[in-house]
């Protein structure tokens, strides 16, 4: 219960911007936006009165900032200038995907600074493009990933697997009453100054800016669960038969027992550098 | 098993205020984007926006709309003729002096500057809709780059409430890391687009196969940008028939 809530006085700190995380990333799909929890920083701010910029690359209608710039057709430089920061300035990028990767770093550098914190937007679910000629270069995705502080990823909140939300994604099928709600799942991955990351999965209602802590079955299920079911065969051993089996005298090592007893019969002594499992007493010690 | 001739035939409604085309206003522009298959052509659904939009009646519906607006239209398409619509809209029978279509089928060269002069015409007597078809098939009969066609299209939908009107087939998504493969760019103006909607309709064949009595799935659903005029999700079924007339049931 402990961790649970300091889980969520983390997200709490982070997202009202009280815990240093200079860069924070949002991956979202088409099938969960990233724009509701841009706008439970902004309203998180704005209870603060933190200044708010907000750098559009796609969206027409301006939300509720204290400047709101087009930057489709500006520079970097022309952005960074054109940007009043406040004593403290939260800064939303409502989607890194059209900035060229070779502009990546010099754009954050010249918005990051110890009064503000970026949040940028990245659309997993647009093809990322990588430039001619550049075939290893990494992605923006991986780079973004290694630059920020504190990542979300966003995944509606439905029973739906991994996979059918895969799917339904790559052929753009939106599921009625699950896609793009208010209310979603974000796994926050935070960064410590130290190095050290903590990760939490939480459900994120920004109607009602409530956060909780999403109960995972983190506890991986047996072999005998996993083999429960699986056939009409009884592939499950029971407590006796485990006790029995324990009892079995693997050949090998009963072979052992009678060194050189038996004439001309070939014995095998262990040497120091032999590797024996004895997890597995019939491998071939050779 | 229920066939569609069991079930009760419905009326369109696209937002929570039983709405069908979001309502004219100076401040907040909107973006509907509406997706089809080869199979599930969407000629009937954008002639009942075109004709909610002017009219305020919707001939898919049985009852009457209560508040009727009249909005400008102006419908420009890179697939279909004109004659296919104005053959649909004469049905009507409504006053066609507000819309205007753009013919991009014989010259889309300069098809920023046709479509904004008749938009800046028409939003004399209001903030119109327009309707986009195709708009996709610019970038690969122009050097026009995605990023470059989603300005221009912004451009447009500051002026106006914006539907476009364009292809998900499976074929058309499956990208790859080829920059210029044709699924690529496809699916990366596509996934841009949907990250700037305020509302989604998709028009799908039955994943079971085909019906006789049904042609296909229609889907509402909200767009990723919030928008005022809440969206009222649903699915519906709908049959196509060969006189021409359209039938929504509920999934």
């Amino acid at each position: 219960m402990n961790s649970q809530n300091s889980a969520t006085v983390l997200l709490n700190r982070v997202i009202s911007l009280k815990e240093s995380s200079p860069l924070i990333l949002v991956l979202d799909t088409v099938l969960q936006t990233g724009s509701y929890l841009q706008k439970e920083l902004l309203h998180k701010a704005k209870s603060q009165n933190i200044h708010t910029v907000y750098l559009s690359f796609e969206t027409l209608n301006r939300p509720e900032v204290d400047e709101f710039i087009q930057c489709s057709e500006l520079s970097v430089e022309q952005i960074s200038k054109g940007i009043k920061h406040g004593p403290k300035t939260l800064i939303i990028i409502d989607s890194i995907n059209y900035v060229p990767i070779n502009q990546l770093n010099s754009l954050l550098r010249s918005l990051i600074s110890p009064t503000t914190v970026v949040c940028a937007d990245y659309h997993t679910s647009v093809p990322a493009e990588k430039p001619a000629g550049y075939q290893n270069m990494a992605s923006a995705l991986q780079t973004l990933m290694f630059m920020a502080t504190t990542i979300f990823e966003l995944r509606p909140l439905s029973t739906l697997s991994d996979e059918e939300l895969e799917v339904a994604s790559h052929r753009l099928e939106f599921p009625v009453g699950v896609a793009n709600r208010p209310k979603f799942e974000a796994r926050m991955v935070y960064r410590r100054k130290s190095g050290r990351s903590l990760e939490h999965v939480f459900e994120i209602d920004t109607l009602t800016h409530e956060y909780t802590v999403k109960q995972e079955s983190t506890e991986q299920p047996n072999e005998e669960e996993l083999l429960e079911n699986l056939t009409t065969f009884n592939l499950t051993t029971t407590h006796k038969q485990k006790l029995e089996r324990e009892k079995v005298d693997l050949p090998f090592l009963e072979a052992q027992e009678s060194l050189g007893a038996v004439g001309g019969a070939i014995v095998y002594e262990f040497e120091k550098d032999d590797d024996y499992d004895e997890d597995d007493p019939y491998e071939d010690p050779f | 098993m229920s066939s569609s001739s069991d079930l009760q035939q419905q009326d369109l409604v696209v937002f929570e205020d039983h709405s069908i085309v979001p309502r004219s206003s100076s401040e907040y522009h909107y973006l509907t984007l509406i997706l089809f298959n080869s199979a599930t052509r969407p000629t009937w659904l954008v002639t009942a926006l075109v004709e909610n939009s002017l009219f305020g009646t919707c001939y898919l519906n049985k009852s009457p709309i209560s508040r009727r607006s009249s909005t400008p239209v102006v419908l420009a398409s890179l697939n279909t003729a004109e004659s296919t619509y104005r053959k649909q809209l004469a049905r009507l029978k409504g006053d066609l002096a507000e819309f205007k279509y753009v013919d991009l089928l014989s010259n889309y060269s300069n098809w920023f500057e046709m479509l904004s002069a008749q938009i800046d015409q028409l939003a004399k007597k209001g903030k119109p809709n327009v309707f986009l078809e195709n708009p996709e098939f610019l970038l690969f009969l122009s050097d026009t780059k995605v990023d470059t066609l989603l300005l221009q299209l912004q451009k447009l939908n500051a002026k106006c409430n914006l539907f476009l009107i364009s292809s998900n087939d499976e074929s058309l998504l499956e990208y790859s890391e080829i920059p210029d493969d044709l699924a690529t760019i496809h699916t990366s103006f596509l996934t841009k687009l949907v990250h700037r909607s305020n509302l989604l309709m998709s028009l799908r064949p039955l994943k079971t196969g085909r019906a006789v009595d049904v042609t296909g799935e229609l889907t509402i659903c909200r767009g990723l940008i919030d928008s005022p005029q809440k969206v009222a999700e649903k699915e519906y079924l709908y049959l196509v028939n060969k006189e021409g007339t359209v039938k929504l049931f509920y999934r």
